[in-house]
């Protein structure tokens, strides 16, 4: 669990924001959504190894 | 020091979280709990040499096997206040109250053995 992640996910969230809006105003409603989406994806694909990982030594650690 | 590390990352990860929710707020809570991750593996190694020394501790009064008990109890806490409060930002207090009933009533379904034995060696001592 280094820092790169929290950084790559405020990136993605930053992106996503950008393309959304300049989709938006360009009319194309349904790519700005499917954008965010994939963004969604990633950061959860990113993320969850990391939480499974957190609920697994908490387990190991308080012998729950 | 640690410490310093924890409250700047703290700060500014929500400074950053603020501007993504205001655009998209899925993403400020994932950003959250990113950090939330990073903070508490930060904090586990600690956490275990505590515990180790709690462990002596109980192991010198002759108490080991109810440090198994309160230790599943802090674990139990610590996890249902790390997902209620997860749940509390992203602004459904209803899911995070019942997080914390449910934690409520394992804890004190666990504790139950105990208050049992404690009652009965009252009445014992008292006859």
């Amino acid at each position: 669990m280094n820092v790169g992640v929290i950084f790559k996910i405020a990136a993605v969230g930053i992106l996503v924001t950008i393309l959304g809006q300049v989709l938006k105003h360009s009319g194309r409603e349904e790519q700005s959504f499917l954008v965010s989406l994939a963004g969604l994806l990633l950061v959860l694909s990113w993320i969850v190894p990391y939480i499974n990982e957190l609920f697994d030594t908490i387990k190991a650690l308080f012998q729950l | 020091m640690d410490i310093m590390k924890i409250a700047a990352l703290g700060i500014l990860g929500v400074l950053a979280a603020l501007e993504l929710k205001s655009h998209k707020p899925v993403y400020g809570i994932l950003l959250i709990t990113g950090i939330v991750l990073f903070m508490i593996t930060f904090s586990l190694g600690k956490i275990t040499e505590v515990f180790a020394g709690l462990e002596d501790m109980f192991n010198l009064a002759g108490e080991g096997h109810y440090f198994a008990l309160i230790l599943k109890a802090v674990g139990i806490t610590y996890l249902s206040e790390l997902s209620s409060g997860i749940c509390q930002d992203a602004g459904f207090g209803t899911i995070a109250s019942q997080i914390r009933i449910f934690a409520k009533i394992y804890i004190l379904f666990l504790g139950m053995p105990i208050i049992v034995a404690f009652l009965e060696t009252l009445q014992n001592m008292s006859l």
